[in-house]
């Protein structure tokens, strides 16, 4: 029985990955979604920090110098582009810019002797977050301004403290989250089409008949998946690691928790295929609901500051405890109230109760 | 006459085909709906953020800057706490830092080396800088920064300096007591207060409108289910016909291969219309869109061209792809391709010159932008400009389609 039960492994193991080297179209468009779904976020992560702006400076005086090189400087708020009125004018028409700042051509006069200088700024009010976003900026800038050239009647200063020792950038926390996306999507795609193919060919009753339980057979077939999709992790990965020039703080820990995550994934994958029997919509669901999983599970920021809600259903996902672990491993950022051995002991038991289920499914459907 | 009889008998058999694949038209609608989903949990994460408030000190002006931080509720989701219970909120993550008004405040404001602590969860540096950005123009408004305004439309200075608060003496505050308030007796700094950074902001708006990021971000999701509805639905007809042997059996019926052709062309595009019927009629009905009067046409038309483009490319890629699986794959990742790189999750603007350059090329930046310029704004500026590129890429889309069917059809 013992020997049975090893031969149906080691067989859907090989079945699988015969299958697979057959399917090389379907690997590499699996692999480009992955790397579609690194540059899609980093999409995102661009619009969350240094609007583009034109500056139009009509004073060539240095405190106008000193005042554009404060907005460029000030927490990651502006990209400057220094523009004549008219060529401001159509790229915030043309959508290129989100505002123009104009700065009066007696600035540097004003604020040499401490009359009130007037700045105009045009916004592409185009949504509120955008408005909000310069609406906040620009007299942070001013503040800094103040605090730069030593204006005298400032009363009250920011005495700043941070956690971390150092920033980390919008798109590096987004693009090492968006790595266990990518484990999620490679992962949960091959074992679920792996279980749904056997469905949705019919091939599932055959496996009735052998002598062994059927979940032997199919997790063979799980382990070639799981391979599978380790190997083609490293792909974005490297993407990641040469293209985006994130280096792990912790590289071993980093590769073994994004090895982890992949296997996990592909449990919940295998549950996911046998509940939908079908390749089609598993490949269409796997992909919609990966990016709001993503997002609700800390991948932007720690889920606990979107409020109670959010992370309570954080924790009904795999992806965040994966996140905690991996961000834990590349950045050194806590981003779970838990600690990284109690998201990876969350992830365990997800593994085991995917594979539960996938199990009880699978019976069923031979009931 | 006759001909459009059978054009419709055609598209009919197709239209029945696809609703008897629940299953893909589920597919079709999972991402879609994800990115609604999707937006909507972000609208939490970009918005406000958790911050606690401790105020150390009762005096006047700590008063008054704690009424600042408070008013500014777009930017934070502020908890009044002490201390201790704030330094424990910000280990467990339920606030991203804690701004203290120090004990020595007021008379630190006299003296001006006021300072106000701000401790911070610095994780990333979107949520950290917002954080940043709002504190300082809390503390630029308490030293009596400019924030004027100005209307779009007018160009009139606004005038909604309502109140006006003087600034104490420094004799007031050392006696304790309590400074006369402003003529309005609302306590918001305003322009009246003297202002320290002599700097002030005139604002004026591009657009005559006041879009919520939720609106403003959701409403792309539509063009999204236009796009992989018509896409796969198109992409898995084509492919259906040709793996079931069904494809063989339609050419040896009494009508023309263009008939052929346009008809599984329009199939695509009517089903992803009739979707997007249902969509916009739970919309209309939830009132959670509604556009401007005059608007529906330009609209219309705008869905229209992106599911005659929809349709077109899924023709293509049913045609030259092989196996349902990989074509469910490749659509809905084309799909997301021309939806984000159209603007459907980002703002171009904000994009590398290149990035901006790629997105030109992106027909369904067009119908993004005439969507939202269509249910958004006033006018109907630029729709036109949007419609022609889209109906030359519809167009274009669909003679490739054609091809494409043509070809299968000849093999």
């Amino acid at each position: 029985m013992k020997t049975a039960t090893v031969t149906s492994i080691a067989g859907g193991f090989r079945a699988e990955l015969i299958q697979l080297s057959r399917s090389r179209l379907f690997l590499f468009l699996v692999t480009l979604q992955a790397i579609a779904f690194l540059l899609l976020v980093s999409l995102f992560g661009l619009t969350g920090s240094r609007a583009p702006i034109a500056v139009v400076s009509n004073d060539a005086g240095n405190y106008a110098k000193e005042f554009i090189s404060t907005l460029a400087s000030t927490h990651h708020s502006f990209r400057i582009e220094p523009m004549s009125s008219e060529a401001a004018a159509c790229s915030i028409k043309s959508g290129n810019i989100v505002a123009v700042i104009t700065i009066p051509s007696d600035f540097s006069q004003s604020v040499l002797y401490f009359k009130p200088a007037t700045i105009r700024v045009d916004v592409d009010n185009i949504d509120t977050d955008m408005t909000e976003d310069v609406q906040r900026a620009l007299p942070s800038a001013i503040v800094s301004f103040g605090r730069k050239i030593g204006t005298p009647d400032i009363r009250l200063r920011v005495n700043e403290t941070d956690l971390i020792g150092h920033d980390t950038d919008f798109i590096p926390y987004l693009v090492v989250s968006g790595l266990v996306l990518d484990a999620f999507v490679i992962a949960a795609i091959l074992s679920a089409m792996t279980v749904a193919r056997e469905f949705e060919r019919r091939t599932v009753m055959l496996l009735i008949t052998s002598p062994v339980h059927p979940m032997m057979p199919l997790i063979g077939r799980i382990a070639a998946t799981n391979l599978v999709a380790s190997a083609a992790m490293v792909v974005p990965a490297l993407v990641v690691v040469y293209g985006y020039h994130i280096h792990p703080l912790h590289p071993i820990a980093s590769v073994f928790s994004l090895f982890v995550c992949t296997c996990i994934f592909s449990c919940i994958g295998v549950a996911l295929g046998a509940w939908i029997k079908r390749t089609v919509p598993v490949a269409a669901l796997v992909m919609g609901l990966s990016l709001p999983i993503y997002v609700c599970s800390g991948s932007l920021e720690p889920a606990r500051f979107d409020g109670y809600k959010i992370w309570f259903s954080a924790h009904l996902t795999p992806v965040y405890y994966a996140v905690g672990i991996v961000q834990d491993s590349f950045h050194g950022l806590h981003v779970t109230p838990e600690s990284v051995a109690t998201d990876a002991f969350a992830l365990v038991g997800w593994a085991a109760a995917s594979l539960a289920v996938a199990a009880i499914v699978v019976r069923r459907q031979f009931r | 006459m006759n001909s459009l009889r059978r054009l419709w008998a055609l598209i009919a058999l197709d239209l029945l085909i696809w609703r008897r694949m629940p299953m893909l038209v589920i597919g079709a609608l999972i991402p879609p709906a994800g990115m609604a989903l999707l937006i909507v949990m972000l609208t939490f994460s970009v918005s406000r953020q958790p911050v606690a408030l401790v105020a150390d000190s009762g005096g006047h002006y700590a008063k008054e800057f704690a009424k600042l931080i408070e008013a500014d509720d777009d930017a934070y989701f502020l908890t009044r706490t002490d201390q201790g219970k704030a330094k424990r909120m910000l280990q467990e993550q339920r606030v991203a830092a804690i701004i203290s008004i120090p004990a020595d405040f007021d008379r630190s404001i006299t003296t001006h080396s006021a300072t106000v602590d701000l401790t911070l969860n610095n994780i990333d540096i979107d949520f950290a800088d917002d954080i940043r950005r709002s504190v300082d123009r809390s503390v630029g408004q308490f030293d009596g920064m400019r924030l004027g305004r100005e209307k779009p439309d007018a160009g009139e200075e606004n005038t909604e300096d309502k109140s006006a608060v003087e600034r104490p003496e420094p004799a007031e505050i050392e006696t304790g007591k309590e400074p006369e308030r402003g003529r309005t007796g609302n306590a918001d700094w305003k322009v009246d207060v003297p202002d320290a950074y002599h700097i002030g902001i005139e604002e004026h708006d591009l657009r005559v409108t006041n879009v919520d990021f939720l609106h403003y971000q959701v409403v792309p999701a539509l063009v999204l289910l236009v796009l992989t509805v018509g896409m796969l639905g198109t992409a898995t007809l084509c492919a259906a016909d040709r793996e079931r042997g069904s494809l063989r059996m339609l050419l040896t019926a009494p009508v023309s291969s263009t008939l052929l052709i346009s008809s599984r062309l329009l199939s695509g595009a009517i089903a992803s219309a009739a979707v997007l019927a249902v969509a916009m009629a739970i919309c209309f009905l939830t009132h959670a869109i509604s556009p401007p009067p005059g608007h529906l046409a330009a609209l219309s038309g705008l869905f229209l061209c992106s599911a005659c483009c929809a349709s077109g490319m899924g023709a293509a890629l049913g045609n030259l792809m092989r196996g349902q699986q990989n074509i469910a794959l490749a659509s809905t990742l084309l799909a997301s391709y021309l939806f984000f790189m159209g603007g459907g999750f980002t703002t171009i603007a904000f994009l590398p010159h290149w990035l901006r350059l790629v997105s030109a090329l992106d027909p369904i930046r067009f119908a993004i932008d005439g969507v939202r310029q269509a249910l958004f704004y006033p006018d109907l500026t630029g729709v036109a400009q949007d419609m022609l590129v889209l109906i030359g890429a519809a167009v274009a889309a669909l003679l490739i389609g054609a091809a494409a069917v043509s070809r299968s059809f000849r093999a």
